[in-house]
């Protein structure tokens, strides 16, 4: 249409024009006016161009006319398509809600009932640990599955959860009448934290003692050796737990402070520390105990801890006799890239009734460099390690031993490790005491694992 | 439980000084997930869903060792940075991290809820600083080793193998 319009209004320009050339011809030919007849004929011939004119007026009022009417159309289709574009817009926006609100159902397991269930805030752990022990004197070879746990934690809101730990120690137990049985099931940890703030927390319950390296982080995939090493274990009678209050404060440059109130040892005449314990069991409670621990971590791969632990009557129970039990240690750990080294020393002092005094001090320390490397993504990583440790403590007698440590832990994947590893005992495998193993030294396989 | 009254005294005196100075108890988030997108990006980013279809399951069990749970995996774009919120058991516990991205290199990991009773030092910049400038190659491995925390091994394990899986997420989502 728009090339249309042009091409007729050019024809008309061009007929108007000829009819007004004719004209001015005319005016400016001196000549005689036209007769009547010529006069008609100008007229006729211009009433023809009128009529003319008129029919392209019409012609092109009707395309306008036209042309609205398909603008019109088109302006409705594009309403229409608009109309529709929104509907479908809404129905995709609808689908993607419907998509979302059931990939959050099935991602969250969602049975439609609303509130979710206890088991979604229970989680539940556990490790392991297999043993199998070969001396120089066969007749104390052994293997053992020494270690069965399993962690139950929960969270009974966004700030108060249950830390607990149940562990089967040797298998199984039985009623053997006279205790001989060797198996133990023992709660190690079952307490509830309140997290006050992110940086402050209270734990109250049965507690893990906040001493030494060994005793809050004992699972067999972190330490090196098929057995705890023999100061976290005599001097730091770890596993070590008592019932009562423990307070955590944490600073953003990695120091943190503990402070614990707990029940106490109970040490008889014999001053061996590790015996002393009551495992929380009807123990007694006449006496409190005091521990406290400050450690750095605020650089990667560092930790540097001190910890105090204060019992005023350590042989809380023997009314004959009355003594005190301070235990101090300190310990280092460095980790960089695959080298780490591990320190510890632990002491403790006895004062009052101690008779012979060679029970009053009490001591033992450790070093242990290793390194670990990555064999492959599928075999996962390799250690070896050495360790060194001196102690001397007390057991119905002065008993002194160094323990040298040399040995390979293998772990496949990050939660399961194979171990062996081969121990030289100066002064005998159990030094002399209760079994009388008095192997000069000994080869050990372990497999451990958690979860 | 204890004949000396010292010793009740000292025990009643700590909780009454914590439970007045917290009364805002809350759980140990350390920065909500929405503030940290905020954070990672000068503008809004767009948000975008990556469908863990069979094959990508398949791909992203090699690099992160299991199978990573749902459906799909959130993620944030702007350009050529992405950020990415993750989660992996620590010991027990699901430990929330975040991740940003840019041009296959980690410009940033936080650890945004942790739940774990030990381990707390993992959220701190002294221990998180180490994953800045952190890149995988085609083999698994990262470009450097994270130096751990004793007592926190399997959640710096956790967050390791997390850092990987959001480094080949960003790798796979940019390449398209």
């Amino acid at each position: 249409m728009i090339m249309i319009l042009p091409k007729k209004l050019l024809t008309v320009f061009a007929l108007s024009g000829a009819t007004l050339l004719s004209m001015v011809s005319a005016e400016t030919t001196p000549q005689s006016m036209p007769s009547a007849e010529e006069m008609w004929r100008i007229i006729q011939a211009q009433q023809k161009q009128i009529d003319t004119l008129s029919a392209l007026v019409k012609s092109n009022q009707q395309e306008v006319s036209a042309a609205k009417t398909e603008v019109a159309n088109a302006r409705a289709v594009a309403a229409n398509a608009q109309t529709q574009a929104s509907q479908t817009s809404k129905q995709l926006q609808s689908t993607q809600a419907q998509l979302e609100a059931t990939t959050l159902a099935v991602e969250e397991g969602s049975s439609g009932f609303g509130s979710s269930g206890w088991w979604e805030r229970t989680s539940i752990g556990g490790y392991g640990e297999l043993h199998a022990n070969f001396y120089d004197d066969s007749e104390y070879n052994q293997i053992d599955f020494h270690r069965f746990v399993l962690f139950f934690n929960h969270d009974f809101n966004d700030w108060i959860s249950l830390y607990s730990e149940l562990e089967i120690e040797h298998t199984s137990i039985s009623d053997t009448g006279d205790g001989s049985s060797s198996g133990e099931v023992k709660l190690e940890q079952a307490f509830v934290r309140l997290n006050w703030t992110e940086n402050s927390s209270t734990d109250v319950g049965l507690i893990l003692m906040p001493v030494g390296i060994l005793n809050d982080y004992h699972e067999p995939t972190t330490f090196y050796g098929v057995e705890r090493n023999d100061i976290e274990a005599n001097i730091i009678p770890t596993t070590w737990f008592e019932g009562g209050v423990r307070h955590t404060h944490r600073f953003g440059n990695g120091l943190s402070f503990e402070g614990g109130i707990t029940s106490g040892l109970s040490v008889s005449d014999d001053y061996n520390i590790r015996s002393g314990r009551n495992d929380v069991a009807k123990a007694p409670a006449e006496e409190p105990a005091f521990v406290s621990r400050v450690r750095f971590t605020g650089i990667a791969g560092l930790e540097l801890g001190a910890s105090v632990f204060y019992q005023d009557d350590l042989a809380q129970e023997d009314r004959d006799i009355d003594f005190s039990g301070l235990l101090t240690s300190a310990h280092l750990v460095y980790n960089y890239e695959g080298f780490t080294l591990k320190a510890l020393y632990a002491q403790w002092n006895l004062n009052g009734d101690v008779v012979p005094s060679d029970a009053e001090s009490q001591y033992g320390w450790y070093i242990e460099p290793s390194y670990r490397w990555n064999i492959s993504e599928r075999y996962g990583d390799l250690g070896v390690f050495a360790r060194y440790s001196q102690m001397e403590y007390y057991k119905s007698g002065l008993l002194e031993n160094g323990i040298i440590a040399l040995g390979v832990n293998w772990w496949p994947t990050n939660n399961v490790v194979f171990k062996v590893d081969f121990e030289n005992y100066d002064s005998g495998a159990n030094n002399g005491a209760s079994k009388g193993n008095e192997s000069d030294h000994s080869v050990n396989f372990g497999v451990g694992y958690q979860f | 439980m204890f004949s000396q009254p010292i010793a009740s005294a000292l025990l009643l005196a700590c909780i009454f000084i914590q439970a007045s100075f917290s009364l805002h108890a809350k759980e140990d988030i350390y920065l909500e997930p929405d503030r940290f997108i905020e954070q990672s990006f000068d503008e809004l980013p767009e948000q975008k869903v990556l469908w863990l279809t069979k094959d990508a399951k398949a791909e992203i069990k090699k690099v992160f060792g299991r199978e990573y749970p749902g459906l799909r995996i959130r993620y944030w774009q702007l350009g050529k940075r992405t950020a990415w919120i993750l989660e992996e058991i620590g010991k027990v516990k699901p430990i929330t991290t975040g991740f940003v991205i840019e041009e296959n290199r980690m410009l940033q990991m936080q650890v945004l809820i942790y739940r774990e009773s030990h381990g707390w030092e993992v959220r701190y910049p002294f221990f998180t600083d180490q994953f800045v400038g952190l890149e995988r190659n085609e083999s698994n491995k990262l470009n450097k080793k994270i130096d751990g925390i004793s007592g926190a091994t399997l959640s710096v394990n956790a967050l390791t193998r997390l850092s990987k899986l959001a480094l080949f997420l960003h790798k796979e989502v940019t390449q398209l």
